[in-house]
């Protein structure tokens, strides 16, 4: 899964960054490319065993959560 | 960055008042049909309708103060006002929550709805494969831009609206009253805290403060989330009061999709059955476009924090993020189930409720308005 997940992060990462190179937007391949390397970090962090950012929600809010909903 | 606020705007499409409506039942039906029901019943038993009623009441009140702010702060929307109200550095750090909750409830919305394909549709295909397809589908109409989901919506809306109360006439035989019946059996708490369970998933709709400024008429916010709301709700209340009316609680609450359940009990005389598949294609139609709406959303919020000309490049990647949020944190349905009941609610309050009375309250206080 995080080899897929990188190979579809690197192919959206050319798909649409190149033609934004062409034109100058330096800040759109920015964001993109940052946006681009979370899900990369997103899928590394899995395949080390890291907890993703919504089961880390999940650990500090599901408490709260038990205590007023059934 | 244009002079004028409403000017800086990377979404240049608008929509009219009809599918401003459209979008937002959509959102609220997609999101509310599919498991809200099962919960809503385990949570609120037999008043789970009447909380239905209460988060329809508390929702309208809600949407009085995000059609304000619209109003308030003319051309801009919630992204855009944060930063208005808040400052340039404080006002980025609160606006970035819109989007990413905007991700998260994709996230909730697609795998929800894999799931439920995965289960009645498709049961030999791995959830994965049918979770790509939707996101797929869901990014390619999202970089379409608004007006091209709107459109959907306009022909979607009516349909599944249609298709609910067809299947509720042909459902109603099987209807037994008495197993609604009493109401208040084991006092109020039960109906109090259905209310907000059911307030979270309705105020998905704060999406709404997105549209605004790209609606023909802006004054019709409160129109359009009223109107919208109000259909979400007789939707959810439908299935719900349906559900226990048949099934009754002890087996409504622990279905999975209770809609499903219902659209399986048709049958007439072997010429109409499998109509549930029929629904099914509307529920997963509804949130593949919800998510689309979602992922737009995430996409614009994100480019004005940033400052970008376009919103575009940001489809994919954020479709990609979700994507990879939705298969790596929930390892089995019962994980997403619990996330959707136990955490979700708590993260929509704040963000639904808080965020949008903070920034409401602030403004008012620092006399703060929109310059366009």
């Amino acid at each position: 899964m995080t080899v897929l997940m990188m190979f579809t992060a690197l192919a959206i990462g050319l798909a649409e960054g190149l033609p934004l190179k062409k034109k100058g937007q330096r800040r759109e391949l920015v964001v993109m490319t940052t946006l681009l390397a979370m899900t990369i970090l997103l899928a590394v962090g899995h395949y080390l065993a890291l907890p993703s950012p919504l089961v880390l929600l999940e650990r500090w809010l599901e408490p709260v959560g038990k205590a007023i909903f059934k | 960055m244009a002079g004028k606020k409403g000017d800086w705007m990377p979404e240049k499409g608008i929509i009219n008042t009809k599918q401003f409506v459209w979008l937002l039942f959509i959102m609220i039906s997609a999101f509310a049909t599919m498991q809200l029901p099962g919960m809503l019943i385990m949570q609120a038993g037999r008043d789970a309708w009447l909380s239905i009623l209460g988060a329809w009441l508390l929702d309208v009140m809600l949407a009085l103060v995000y059609a304000y702010m619209g109003i308030r702060f003319p051309g801009e929307n919630l992204v855009q006002y944060s930063i208005t109200i808040l400052g340039k550095y404080l006002g980025r750090l609160v606006g970035i929550l819109f989007p990413l909750f905007f991700l998260l409830v994709c996230t909730i919305v697609l795998r929800g709805s894999a799931q439920l394909v995965n289960i009645v549709f498709l049961p030999r295909t791995p959830l994965n494969v049918i979770l790509v397809t939707s996101y797929l589908v869901s990014a390619l109409i999202a970089r379409k831009g608004l007006e091209a989901i709107a459109r959907m919506t306009e022909l979607l809306g009516p349909l599944y609206l249609l298709s609910i109360i067809t299947l509720s006439f042909l459902v109603l035989p099987a209807f037994h009253m008495s197993r609604l019946l009493p109401q208040f059996d084991n006092g109020v708490t039960p109906f109090l805290t259905g209310a907000p369970l059911i307030l979270t998933n309705f105020g998905v709709c704060i999406i709404m403060a997105m549209y605004i400024p790209l609606c023909n008429r802006p004054e019709n916010g409160f129109l359009a989330k009223f109107s919208a709301v109000s259909m979400g709700a007789l939707v959810v209340c439908l299935v719900t009061a349906l559900s226990v009316g048949i099934f009754g609680i002890e087996d409504a609450q622990y279905m999975s999709s209770p809609g499903i359940q219902l659209a399986k009990m048709i049958n007439f005389s072997n010429y109409i059955e499998r109509v549930e598949m029929i629904w099914l294609l509307f529920l997963v139609g509804s949130t593949i476009v919800a998510s689309s709406s979602l992922i737009w959303a995430f996409g614009q919020g994100i480019a004005q924090i940033t400052g970008l000309k376009t919103y575009k490049p940001l489809i994919y990647p954020g479709a990609l993020i979700s994507l990879a949020l939705g298969i790596l944190s929930f390892p089995s349905s019962l994980q997403h189930t619990n996330f959707y009941h136990y955490t979700f609610p708590i993260v929509a309050a704040f963000v639904e409720v808080g965020l949008e009375l903070l920034l409401f309250a602030v403004a008012l206080i620092l006399h703060k308005r929109g310059t366009a």
